[in-house]
């Protein structure tokens, strides 16, 4: 089978051994040698030319394992480029001869090979080889093909264990980064050595273009140009990675990568391995790194919080809280703000906590699950009543907290700072700061300890402000003078507290219906008049007897208003299953935007139309999510646009729990609300992510950009 | 302690204003609109996109005769590249058991309703380069039945298209815009077997296009040999 004038390449079967024994396996080749200036392809070809392929006609019982091939070089011919061998090549496989295979027969290895090589102008046929060989008791090497295909062998990708690989889609580039095991050599002297990416399959990435490399302390991270034919953003990245020895000498390296392709989001947040890469390789340095970049967003945004929509009731109470504190001495203010941090932090353990356990018993759930649960809004809701009649001055905690603090042990100031802390932490879990959503994310995905950090973090960045007025006098001597001014003040900031009731009670009805809204106002009646009861005879003033009675009724009231919320949250019927047909026309209200309800069909359908489709990740509970609503999606420029530009409008509605919101949230590695994402009209191109909070002005540009096919001009991740 | 009965107006509305600055300033911030990184539109900025007017051309076929894509507005137009030596043309054109190769096969079936240009865009002295009398007699031996083959021998179609391979395909509708570019089918090999087993994306395209429906594929990366400008 030599090269002829017609076939530019000598193509032959090789055995690493020369006598087969049953039940053993053998290392078969394809040697393909091209002849000078021509070359054979890899398994993925790039631009030009294709893969060789064998189709094998093995004796009964023997099998042939899928061609394992050595890593390529880069063949350029600008603009394009294409993978492949301008040297001697051989495609492994290995041969299982059964143990059926008779000993004193011969087996023939046969198969159709076809091929293609290219120089100026390509070369194709198809040639049928076959190898006959012995079959006896004990084997027997061919030396010299055995050393070729071990020598061949070598040069095969290695599977990469230890190596972490993650990817991200960043407009009109696909980024891999590459952590390479520890005490590998690949990144010695802080530089990497010559680095080529060869990608696997067609249409992702530009093979002509050359990677842009960039050594980030442990890991390495190429800018792969996106291919113009790309029309969808793939699940995975996968290739192989080559590194060139340093100084040209030795053999390099090269590892095979399989990286999941994430959202920017995810990717952008410190180096984003833990949870998402292939492998989790645990909290090394680098996870530290990221870890910390986590805990600072969420001390970041736990600190936005605080100004957050559904946070301003509670900061009317912490406001109060200080003003009341920075009154007294400086050691109560002191420990005052200790205690309520200490309520907010030991409430966010506990949160997490939980969360930890649902997600381990395999619930799918996320940041402000919480409140997805009927029996936890109307509980709340009664926590904010007591604590607005208290406020408004139906009634003083001071008897009720000393009746409290018996359990907890100290004094009643105390016990009602550690429970703002912790009714602080209630209100603020169904809110999404900006940063906070990303660090949430990274906390929960990278398993109990980042949890932990990040949660702890986030509590911290709730309570230092606080705890800076009440710590550091100057700061304090900013605020107000304490004076009667301060009663007038308290009892105004009542109703914000009854304002979110209101709101609270809105989110109870959606979850449970109307029953349990009436349950609620009914348990809200009787917690006013046990409340009531305490205030009129359970003073200070009020004999011991009468105190008694007071705190009885008070504690009777409370028991029986909780035990009348959980009755009526069972009374919620099944939340009406959302209609899944994108092309049925969407219900339609006066005036109210057309939104249907979000499937994973009906995203797929309505993109498949060409249009540009607007994901909005809501719920009830969500007050920054309402404010996006009326502000942003209401606003008359938006509408207008949302009209010129024909968008199709999902909402994915998070009120309830919902395992296909879940997902579709974690698709984005997100899982808190507030998320709205808008999907251009090209199916190849990135969706949008826009940022937590929204402005008419933030929306129409979006809206205009993917309309027009542009990249979107929005940043793809929260943290910038 | 000293106590003041005033409500401290003043300060709350400064604390008020201060708030809502915090709260612009963080949706401004978050309102980043410089990513700074390239975009898809720039990469490819050679090829015409699928969806937008097709570029105009004026070339000239084997007989001497003008085809301008204007004076086919109105017709479903499908640009072919050629090279009658490369290895994955012989695939499309190769017939076997004596029936018509898989292109001439698509030439015949959409011959009524379809422009078929065949383009040859190899420069003199490279692979696929001929003379019309040679194109012609080619076109005959293979039975070919296009509507005509372009010589585009100065490769200026070619890369106006951003023609990489033959195989290539564009297909123009009536009213001049892109459909389809990229493939003949999604089997990236020089074998005349795997056309059986291959999704056709130009049929596709042809007959959804034909019937008024949407494309499914628009857009795929081609396969086979370079063209030989």
């Amino acid at each position: 089978m030599h090269a002829t004038a017609s076939r530019p390449v000598e193509i032959e079967l090789r055995s690493a051994a020369r006598v087969l024994a049953p039940g053993e396996t053998v290392a078969v080749a394809i040697r393909l040698r091209p002849e000078p200036g021509w070359h054979a392809y890899w398994r993925h070809a790039g631009d030009v030319g294709s893969a060789p392929s064998v189709e094998w006609r093995l004796p009964e019982g023997f099998t042939a394992a899928p061609l394992r091939w050595p890593t390529p070089e880069l063949i350029s011919s600008p603009p394009l480029a294409s993978y492949g061998y301008e040297r001697e090549v051989h495609m492994l496989t290995t041969v299982h001869v059964p143990r059926t295979a008779r000993v004193g027969s011969t087996a023939t290895l046969a198969g159709t090979v076809t091929w293609v090589v290219c120089k100026e102008e390509c070369f194709a046929d198809e040639v049928d080889l076959a190898l006959t060989l012995p079959v006896r008791a004990a084997s027997e090497a061919d030396t010299a093909a055995a050393r070729a295909i071990m020598e061949e062998d070598a040069r095969v990708p290695a599977r990469g264990a230890g190596w972490e690989f993650l990817s991200a889609v960043d407009a009109g580039t696909i980024v891999l980064r590459v952590r390479p095991p520890n005490g590998s050599s690949v990144l010695a002297g802080g530089s990497a050595a010559r680095v080529q990416f060869f990608v696997d399959s067609a249409g992702v990435i530009d093979h002509a273009a050359p990677a842009s490399v960039r050594v980030d302390g442990d890991a390495l991270e190429l800018r792969l140009a996106r291919s113009q034919y790309a029309t969808a953003t793939p699940a995975r990245l996968t290739g192989v990675l080559a590194v060139a020895a340093r100084g040209g000498d030795g053999a390099g390296l090269a590892v095979e990568v399989d990286a999941p392709v994430v959202a920017m989001a995810q990717f952008a947040l410190g180096d984003g391995f833990a949870g998402a890469s292939t492998r989790n390789a645990g909290l090394d340095a680098g996870g530290v790194l990221a870890l910390a970049t986590a805990g600072l967003l969420a001390l970041i945004g736990g600190t936005l919080l605080n100004l957050m929509p559904c946070v301003l009731p509670v900061l009317s109470i912490k406001a109060l809280g200080v003003a009341e504190a920075a009154a007294h001495d400086g050691r109560t203010a002191r420990r005052h703000a200790l205690l309520f941090a200490a309520g907010v932090l030991v409430s966010m353990w506990a949160l997490v906590g939980m969360l930890l356990a649902l997600r381990a018993a395999g619930a799918e759930v996320g940041w402000g699950y919480q409140l997805q649960s009927p029996v936890v809004v109307g509980g709340l809701a009664l926590l904010v009543f007591a604590a607005a009649l208290n406020m408004a001055g139906v009634f003083e905690l001071a008897p009720l907290g000393g009746t409290l603090s018996v359990a907890a042990g100290c004094t009643p100031p105390a016990a009602e700072a550690f429970l703002s802390g912790v009714l602080v932490t209630a209100l603020a879990t169904p809110c999404s700061a900006p940063f906070l959503a990303a660090a949430v994310a990274y906390g929960i995905a990278g398993g109990a300890t980042s949890a932990v950090v990040v949660f702890t973090a986030l509590g911290l960045g709730l309570v230092w402000p606080l705890a800076l007025v009440a710590v550091v006098p100057r700061v304090r001597q900013w605020l107000p003078r304490p004076g009667a001014w301060m009663v007038t003040l308290r009892q105004a900031l009542a109703f914000p507290l009854l304002a979110t009731v209101v709101w609270l009670a809105w989110v109870l009805g959606r979850q449970a219906g109307i029953d349990a809204v009436t349950a609620l106002l009914a348990a809200l009646t009787l917690l006013a008049l046990g409340l009531w009861a305490l205030g009129r005879f359970g003073t200070l003033a009020a004999s011991a007897g009468r105190r008694r009675t007071a705190r009885g009724i008070a504690l009777t009231t409370g028991a029986g208003a909780l035990a009348l919320v959980i009755a009526g949250a069972r009374l919620a019927p099944p939340r009406a299953a959302a209609t899944a047909d994108a092309m049925s026309p969407p219900r339609q209200i006066a005036g109210a935007l057309p939104w249907r309800p979000y499937s994973a069909a009906a995203l797929e359908a309505l993109r498949d139309s060409g249009r540009v489709v607007l994901l909005d990740f809501t719920a009830d509970w969500c007050l920054t999510c309402k404010v996006n609503e009326r502000v942003a999606f209401g606003s008359d420029a938006v509408r207008a646009s949302l009209r010129a530009h024909d968008v199709a409008l999902l909402r994915a509605d998070w009120t309830t729990r919902d395992p296909s919101v879940t997902r579709a949230l974690a698709a984005f590695r997100r899982n808190s609300v507030p998320f709205v994402v808008l999907y251009g009209r090209d199916r190849a191109a990135a969706p949008a992510i826009l940022p937590t909070l929204l402005t008419p002005g933030i929306v129409t540009r979006a809206l205009d950009a993917a309309a027009a096919g542009r990249a979107p001009a929005l940043s793809a991740a929260p943290t910038r | 302690m000293s106590l003041s009965n005033r409500f401290p107006i003043k300060r709350v509305l400064v604390g008020v204003a201060a708030i809502a600055l915090a709260v612009v300033a963080v949706a401004a911030a978050n309102d980043d609109t410089d990513s700074g990184a390239p975009t898809i539109a720039d990469l490819s900025a050679a090829a015409p996109k699928v969806g937008e007017p097709a570029p105009a051309f004026t070339a000239v076929d084997t007989r001497g005769a003008s085809h301008s894509l204007e004076a086919y507005k109105g017709q479903w137009v499908v640009l072919e590249w050629v090279n009658h030596d490369c290895p994955y043309t012989k695939k499309h054109y190769r017939s076997v058991d004596g029936r018509p190769g898989n292109t001439q096969a698509m030439q015949r079936d959409y011959a009524k309703r379809v422009v078929w240009l065949s383009v040859v865009s190899s420069a003199p002295g490279k692979q696929g380069f001929t003379t019309a009398a040679e194109a012609d007699q080619l076109t005959q031996e293979k039975g070919a039945a296009p509507a005509a083959v372009i010589r585009d021998t100065s490769g200026t179609l070619g890369r106006l298209y951003g023609a990489r391979n033959t195989p290539q395909y564009a297909i123009i509708d009536p009213e001049g815009v892109l459909r389809y570019a990229g493939a003949i089918d999604d089997k990236p090999s020089s074998k005349v077997k795997d056309i059986a087993g291959a999704t056709n994306y130009v049929r596709a395209a042809l007959d959804a296009g034909l019937a008024g429906n949407p494309i499914a594929v628009t857009q795929t990366q081609p396969y086979g040999c370079d063209v030989k400008y």
